[in-house]
């Protein structure tokens, strides 16, 4: 071994520094390498504390999952079961729905049966309505026919009025003349030749002027008669006592004579013509005089009987009565019950009595037996059921 | 007693006037009576014209007056007589043969002083004329303007 120069020491410890300086400026370099990796370790650590946590809270959330998992399976059972509910419940409603399509189908059916009834139905209303329009038109048509004819009649009516005002004077004057000159000729007869005329002459002339007598009081009569249904009523109130009264005290008077025991009660107040209810009391009353004067004691009885919407009057007597067989010609014109000879009269009193009480809205009717008297009722409406 | 005043009776039908006459002499009244058939011939008596120029200037103490009679009624008579100065004042009695007569109303509105129905029976008829003819030409006093 050759032993190193200085030189060549120097050499190598120039070489071994710059060694040793590259050593160290690779040992710097890799401990600011190091460095570097160490904070790229410490950045990692904390990213892996980072990961970590994130894990941690990954952990926790997976566990939340975990437990909405199970919570979401106790669901998922549970809506298995609800479904299994609704399958029956469909089930059932397929059932269901199948009674109701059978229903369906019913109705259905019935829908049909009801349309054609309805199309039915529909088709006669329209005729019927059709029908009614015609039936209205001819209505109308009929009422404006109505009118005319009412007012046409109107027009005749007071026509035939005043015909009837002027028939009544020619009767009253025309039929009354002739039958004056036959009684006043029949009597100047029996008046200036009496001497001449044999006794059947004079029986005949006689008959002559009481038939003429008869015939004059039947005119006048018919005149009264006609007079009270031209008569224009002055309806008001009428106090049914007074008008009695009136009628009552001269016919007491004038029969004062004869033995009759009157009775009446307190009577109501109508709504009528005074001047016409008093014909009607004289005229039941001098009735029932007229047909008790074969009574030893006669009994006239004058009352009225409360009714809901009216007053039933009456007059009652123990007379001769009549049988109820011929009750319908009572109030007939020139209907008599008794002949002439038994009781006196034309047959007209009745019949203008009847007159009366229609024109009043009133119905009169009588009750009797042979021999046991008559009563003679009329109504007459209560003054609050007056609708005039 | 007084002269006896002439009763006028205005009467068309015939056989009226006969029993009239009949019934005013059976009454004992013996007033004139003085007959004309209707109102025309009526208001010729009374104003002294035609067939009645010549007769005595004297009214009648009454006029018994029918009402129905041709050319001039009753009525018309009556109406000419009420609007006369002088001549309303003469007594008119209507004596017609109905109560239906149409003018009754009236005649009382123009001046008519009675109106008598005549009765059918000849012996009621006598006592009405009768009674009538002694009230009017009898017992009633006359207006003084028909006294000339």
């Amino acid at each position: 071994m050759l032993k190193p120069t200085y030189a060549e020491l120097e050499d190598q410890i120039a070489e071994y520094k710059k060694n040793i300086e590259n050593l160290l400026a690779i040992a710097a370099t890799e401990t600011e390498a190091k460095q570097d990796r160490a904070d790229e370790l410490v950045i990692a650590d904390k990213a892996k504390q980072n990961r970590a946590d994130e894990l941690v809270i990954a952990d926790k959330a997976k566990q939340n999952r975990a437990d909405e998992l199970v919570i979401a399976d106790k669901a998922k059972q549970d809506r298995a079961d609800e479904l299994v509910f609704a399958d029956k419940a469909k089930q059932n409603r397929a059932n269901e729905l199948v009674i109701a399509d059978k229903e369906k189908q019913n109705r259905a059916d019935e829908l049909v049966t009801f349309q054609s009834e309805r199309q039915e139905r529909e088709s006669y209303l329209i005729s019927a309505e059709a029908e009614m329009k015609v039936r209205k038109e001819k209505v109308e048509g009929l009422n404006v026919e109505l009118a005319r004819e009412i007012v046409k009649r109107n027009g005749e009516l007071i026509a035939a009025n005043k015909e009837l005002e002027a028939f009544c004077y020619s009767v009253s004057h025309d039929l009354r003349a002739p039958l004056r000159h036959i009684s006043g000729f029949a009597n100047l007869l029996v008046n200036e030749f009496s001497n001449s005329i044999p006794e059947d002459g004079q029986h005949y002339l006689e008959n002559i002027e009481t038939s003429t007598s008869q015939m004059g009081q039947l005119i006048d009569d018919l005149l009264k008669f006609s007079r009270t249904s031209r008569y224009e009523m002055q309806v008001g109130d009428v106090d049914m006592n007074n008008c009695l009264v009136e009628v009552l005290e001269p016919l007491k008077q004038e029969y004062k004579d004869r033995d009759i025991h009157w009775s009446s009660v307190e009577l109501p107040h109508v709504n009528g013509d005074s001047h016409l209810l008093k014909l009607v009391w004289t005229n039941l009353l001098e009735n029932a005089i007229k047909y008790t004067q074969k009574q030893q004691k006669a009994r006239i009885q004058i009352g009225f009987q409360d009714k809901e919407a009216e007053y039933i009057f009456y007059v009652k007597d123990n007379g001769v009565g009549f049988d109820m067989k011929y009750a319908h010609k009572l109030f007939g014109v020139f209907q008599r019950m008794h002949s002439d000879k038994e009781f006196e009269g034309t047959g007209v009193g009745l019949a203008n009595v009847r007159q009366i009480i229609e024109k009043h809205g009133g119905r009169i009717w009588a009750d009797a037996k042979p021999d046991k008297g008559a009563t003679f009722y009329f109504t007459f409406l209560k003054p609050e059921n007056k609708y005039d | 007693m007084t002269d006896l005043r002439t009763i006028l009776l205005v009467e068309d039908d015939q056989r009226d006037v006969e029993l009239t006459l009949k019934a005013l002499k059976a009454s004992k009244l013996s007033n004139p009576v003085a007959v004309v058939n209707d109102g025309v011939e009526a208001l010729e008596y009374l104003q002294y014209e035609g067939k009645y120029k010549q007769r005595k200037k004297e009214f009648p103490s009454v006029v018994l007056l029918d009402i129905k009679m041709p050319r001039m009624d009753g009525l018309e008579l009556l109406r000419i007589i009420n609007n006369d100065k002088i001549l309303s004042t003469l007594p008119v009695v209507m004596l017609t043969s109905s109560r239906e007569d149409p003018g009754l109303k009236e005649c009382y509105a123009l001046g008519a002083n009675a109106y008598v129905v005549k009765p059918i029976d000849y012996k009621e008829f006598i006592d009405s004329v009768t009674a009538l003819g002694i009230f009017w030409a009898l017992i009633n006093e006359s207006s003084p303007e028909l006294k000339t």
